[in-house]
């Protein structure tokens, strides 16, 4: 052999040498390295897509629906591709790298001003030579897009011109160099600003906080600061009606960067519209934002999502993957599953939504496709199927509650006020509301929104003369069973003033002379005789008192061993306050006649219920719910005095001069609370209304909080809510459920 | 020689080889750009230009390579020329000058060109100096080198620059070079590649960062609630949706490829469009995606097999100009086919470089055609010459 065929032999030598080392690396990545790369290219081409779900709507004890999830588009805007294919995104992107600060997107006259300024520079500027390489190139990609855009033109022709007299460094304008009019390019550039401002308009009107011109700057700002670097897709609304969905969708080559895909939102029934009270009891619905102060709670119902989910099911069975790499599968989709619950899952924040969170939300779904590099779908392999959320049914009945926020409207003339009517026997609560939804200060800025109206923002007031039939009843207990009490047979007559509070200067007094109705334990509720009252917490003592709430619920006895009819809380009833007796700082006479004793309209509502029934029920919200009543084994005599006192109220008593209360079927107390040093009053009527064959059917409270008047007007609410219950247009079923007889009385 | 002696005397195993992998690059080709978006598949254009480049082969083949000798320094003077005349009448495409716009929407490479031109050059200087000191043998033919090299790096295109060098080493050892001078270029090829790391281009010097960087990664960490992790895992998405995507897709590409692959025409990171550039740069990585390594190893056997094939028709030969080309050719087919692997693989920086006869391309699969027509046409010729070999 030559010595050059020995040569050419080391050459082939080192070919095969080279060779084998490239067969050895491909065995390495193709053989031992393949489940790595197997499992990397599944995750490339599969992905999971969520399914929402929809979420149950609310409905009143008579079905109607309240609430429901309605169909709705939601609008993201994707800035990247705005200003990439937008012309109105790329005249002002262009623009802020030549001028920056000059143009902005919130003035449509802008938009026109940086596009037509950008197509009169000279091509020469759009050289590499003039800038960097990479901002010429975003330069020419924009002023060639715009150019396409606006003139209808063929982009590869004038990116293939306005290239050539940029090359040649030419130093006419691209209008110039294409043969374009540039009135006309004006002309199609406003148009195309005046419809992202139309949209701006629109999705003012419908919610959207930000402004999204200052939005588009803002993101424009971003962009830059970034270095190119992608910005996330930022969500527009969720509520996009169909019509302007539709307008955007047919034309979508001209919404370069307005994403659109099907969303749902939650939305009163116009019933709900005329029940300003409904939607806080109801409550809000929202999806998990940052900062959410819910957030563990969401975290919370997000892991009961993930952990309901059969995410086996979703993946293929025959995966030619380990089963570690399985096990990651599964457990990205999980994680996929919680972060679209977590992102995109909506939440019920308060009021009912949140208290039947689990009830209404449903389960997500889940597909498992296949997709390309730009994510579209191109094989479905499996999905997770979507369980709606249930319905749920308050006890609330809607012409009720009609009828209430009636009644409140025309009596509350900008006073404080809250009214409940509850089902004696049951404690369902059957309307509830209160004036006004929100406080607001002296500049009119807003204080406070109600959470929930009839028991939150004034939270429980004291409630005066509404305590002494419970004080009674414990004075007929304690006289039967010898408990330290003083009898009633050495009760002294109403004389007005009653003693003076040592030490003080101050008369313990009663608001008129009552004479020997004083000493009438019926009468004495009747007229809200204060002596008789007086000497009755003489002779019961703070214990006797805290006995007498106690049987209305409102004392927590937990530990004490006793029964415990205390409600410290109503599923569904956001902010409610719990009832609070605090003697401390106040005579023990006061005391027996209701000061330091607070509550809501609820309770107060659930413990006149116990006086028409002789049991205290559980309040509640939630149709068809098992909730018990506690038996007070208060003796029937005891009761009916009690009873008696309460009718007399309205026929001879304090509540006398109301029109239509007797009449009616009603038996009440007012309660006239002073809360401060102006004479102002907390003004209570509570009671419960009885059909004429016996049953007590609705129990009710009403309160005007801080008012000059007197308990007796709010009796007034209550019969015109009752007249209103009569006169409503679907009078006869209500008063067949709830009146039967009454009007006929 | 009559053309029916040269059809008979014709090497038909390094032609069989090269029409293999022709046939297979159609093949690879159609699978590669059969997607749904595109109008049709670049297949059929793809035939057109090889059938339109065989008919050239067999012209090449009928006529006597000697005949190319004596035309060396024109076709390497044009070739050069063409390099020069790139910055004035060449077209950018992808912020590269490399093109020159033909009418019917195709392109000319002169660089492919400038490399069967070198070959041909080098041929054509090294025949006579079987004893070429290491001035003659090695300094001159790396200045012929040199030039084409400077021009083709600064269009840029790092890669077609790179397959000159072991093409001039292959010849040169050939033809006598010692093996010390040959070493000692390699050396300082090093040296200068190293400080060229200072000069490149940043989009290059990336690259060179990010492969090194790739053997070092760990690729599952997943988000987490430490800090640390959450930074290493967002700069890892970063780079991998960034300057990473095109070699990490095709090492996906490759590695899911397993034995015998998911088929051809059903590899997923080719059919939906993950990978880039497929139908040409990263061909291979479809080969291996779709053929698995069974595949990948035919078509590394068939690349290796023809280089070998053209090693035994050099060695063969007993003109000089014959074996010098034929080395050449051999050397240039290995050296880009390996190159392409070595890079749809990750073993080297990303960079673009066609796979010769497979990739989709006028300007490559000609010069490459053209290049294995005039090596086979070297074996139809072995024509006893008067002087004696002039091999040492």
């Amino acid at each position: 052999m030559s010595g050059s065929a020995r040569r050419i032999v080391a050459v082939g030598a080192l070919f095969w040498a080279a060779a084998l080392t490239v067969v050895g690396a491909l065995v390495h990545t193709m053989l031992i390295q393949h489940p790595f790369w197997l499992e990397r290219s599944y995750r490339n081409r599969w992905a999971f897509r969520d399914v929402p779900t929809r979420r149950g709507s609310i409905c009143d004890r008579q079905g109607q629906v309240l609430v429901e999830d309605q169909p709705r588009f939601a609008l993201d805007l994707d800035y990247d591709a705005f200003r990439r294919g937008h012309p109105a995104g790329g005249a002002i992107a262009a623009a802020a790298m030549l001028w920056p600060g000059a143009f902005s997107h919130q003035k449509p006259a802008d938009v026109v001003a940086a596009g037509l300024r950008l197509l009169d520079l000279p091509v020469a500027e759009l050289h590499a030579d003039q800038s960097s390489r990479v901002r010429a190139r975003d330069l020419r990609f924009y002023v060639t897009t715009l150019a396409a855009a606006l003139s209808g033109r063929n982009r590869r022709e004038v990116v293939r011109a306005v290239l050539a007299a940029v090359e040649a460094k030419s130093q006419a304008s691209t209008v110039a160099v294409l043969g374009l009019s540039r009135d006309d390019l004006g002309r199609e550039l406003g148009k195309h600003a005046a419809r992202v401002h139309e949209l701006a308009a629109g999705l003012r009107g419908d919610g959207l906080v930000v402004d999204l011109g200052a939005l588009l700057d803002a993101q424009l700002a971003r962009h830059l600061a970034q270095e190119g670097r992608p910005l996330a897709t930022r969500s527009l609304t969720v509520r996009l009606l169909f019509e302007v969905a539709a307008a955007i969708a047919c034309q979508q080559e001209a919404w370069s960067g307005f994403l659109l895909r099907p969303a749902v939102t939650r939305a009163p029934t116009p019933m709900v519209a005329v029940l300003p009270s409904l939607p806080s009891l109801l409550g809000q619905v929202s999806g998990a934002g940052a900062g959410d102060d819910d957030a563990r709670r969401v975290h919370a119902l997000a892991e009961d999502v993930v952990a309901q989910a059969q995410l086996s099911q979703v993946l293929p069975d025959d995966l030619e993957l380990p089963d570690e790499a399985v096990d990651r599968l599964t457990q990205r989709a999980q994680n996929f599953l919680r972060q679209r619950v977590m992102l995109g899952g909506r939440f019920g924040r308060s009021g009912v939504e949140a208290a039947m969170e689990l009830a209404l939300a449903g389960q997500p779904g889940l597909r498992f496709v296949e997709r390309d590099v730009r994510a579209r779908e191109q094989l479905l392999y499996h999905t997770l199927d979507v369980n709606p959320g249930h319905d749920v049914r308050v006890t609330i009945d809607a012409r009720m509650q009609e009828v209430l926020e009636r009644g409140l409207d025309a009596y509350v003339r900008g006073l404080d006020v809250a009214m409940a009517v509850i089902d004696a026997a049951t404690g369902d609560i059957l309307a509830m509301g209160g004036r006004p939804m929100q406080i607001t200060g002296q500049d009119g800025e807003l204080v406070e929104r109600a959470v929930s109206p009839a028991v939150s923002w004034r939270n429980a007031g004291h409630l005066g003369s509404l305590v002494k039939p419970f004080v009674l009843l414990e004075q007929l207990a304690a006289e039967r069973s010898g408990a330290p009490h003083k009898p009633m047979a050495e009760f002294g007559r109403c004389e007005h003033n009653y003693k003076q509070i040592p030490g003080t200067g101050r008369w313990l007094a009663c608001d008129e002379y009552h004479g020997d109705d004083g000493r009438d334990p019926a009468l004495a509720i009747a007229k809200s005789c204060n002596v008789f009252f007086f000497q009755a917490a003489e002779g019961l003592g703070i214990d006797g008192l805290r006995r007498a709430y106690t049987r209305a619920g409102w004392i927590d006895l937990v530990g004490e061993g006793d029964a415990v009819p205390f409600q410290r809380a109503v599923v569904g009833v956001s902010g409610f306050s719990r009832p609070r007796v605090e003697p401390q700082g106040h005579a023990l006479q006061h005391v027996g006649i209701g000061y330091g004793v607070k509550a809501n309209v609820l309770s107060v509502a659930r413990a006149y219920a116990a006086l028409a029934t002789g049991h205290l029920p559980t309040l509640g919200l939630i149709a068809g719910e098992a909730r018990p009543s506690v038996d007070l084994a208060i003796p029937p005599a005891d009761l009916a005095l009690v009873q008696d006192g309460l009718r007399r109220c309205v026929t001879a008593g304090t509540a006398r001069a109301v029109e239509g209360l007797a009449e009616l079927g009603v038996s009440g107390k007012t309660g006239t609370a002073e809360v401060n040093e102006q004479d102002q009053n907390n003004a209570w009527f509570a009671g419960f209304v009885r059909a004429p064959n016996g049953r007590p059917t609705l129990a009710f409270a009403v309160v005007a909080y801080t008012v000059d008047e007197h308990g007796k007007e709010s009796a007034g609410v209550v019969a015109d809510f009752l007249r209103g219950l009569i006169e409503h247009q679907d009078g006869a079923s209500l008063r067949r459920r709830w009146l039967e007889g009454v009007e006929d009385r | 020689m009559t053309t029916s002696r040269v059809w008979r005397e014709l090497d038909w195993v390094a032609v069989l080889l090269a029409a293999a992998l022709a046939l297979a690059g159609l093949v690879f080709v159609d699978s590669a750009t059969s997607d749904a978006d595109a109008a049709q598949s670049l297949a059929g254009k793809h035939a057109i230009v090889l059938a339109g480049c065989v008919a050239l082969g067999a012209m090449v083949v009928c006529t006597h390579y000697g005949r190319v000798m004596r035309v060396a320094w024109v076709l390497y003077a044009l070739a050069v020329i063409g390099l020069v005349l790139l910055p004035v009448f060449g077209v950018v495409i992808n912020g590269a000058r490399r093109w020159y716009r033909l009418p019917g929407g195709f392109a000319l490479q002169p660089a492919e060109f400038m490399k069967l031109g070198l070959v041909i050059a080098l041929a054509s200087y090294l025949r006579f100096r079987h004893k070429a000191t290491t001035w003659e043998g090695l300094v001159v033919p790396l200045l012929l080198t040199l030039v084409p090299a400077a021009l083709i790096l600064k269009q840029p295109n790092l890669s077609s620059s790179m397959v000159l060098w072991p093409v001039l080493l292959a010849m040169c050892y050939v033809a006598g070079t010692p093996l010390r001078a040959v070493l000692g270029l390699l050396l300082i090829g090093a040296v200068v590649l190293a400080l060229g790391y200072m000069v490149m281009h940043d989009y290059q010097r990336t690259r060179i960062d990010v492969w090194w960087q790739h053997f070092f990664w760990q690729p599952e960490i997943e988000p987490s609630h430490d800090q640390d992790a959450r930074q290493t895992h967002r700069q890892m998405r970063d780079l991998l949706r960034g300057s990473a995507y095109q070699p990490w897709q095709a090492l996906i590409a490759i590695g899911s490829g397993g034995w015998a692959g998911f088929g051809i025409g059903h590899g997923p990171q080719n059919v939906h469009d993950f990978l880039p550039y497929r139908e040409s740069d990263y061909i291979f990585a479809v080969v291996a995606e779709e053929t698995g390594l069974l595949g990948s190893l035919l078509i590394v056997g068939l690349e290796l097999a023809l280089a070998l094939r053209l090693l035994h028709i050099a060695a063969r030969s007993r003109e000089r100009f014959g074996r010098l080309l034929a080395v050449g050719v051999a050397t240039y087919l290995a050296s880009q086919s390996l190159l392409h692997v070595a890079v749809c693989a990750w073993m080297i920086p990303a960079t673009g470089l066609p796979m010769p006869l497979l990739s989709n391309g006028g300007s490559s699969t000609l010069v490459a055609v053209l290049a294995v027509a005039l090596a086979v046409s070297v074996s139809a010729r072995r024509e006893p010459v008067l002087a004696a070999d002039g091999f040492v």
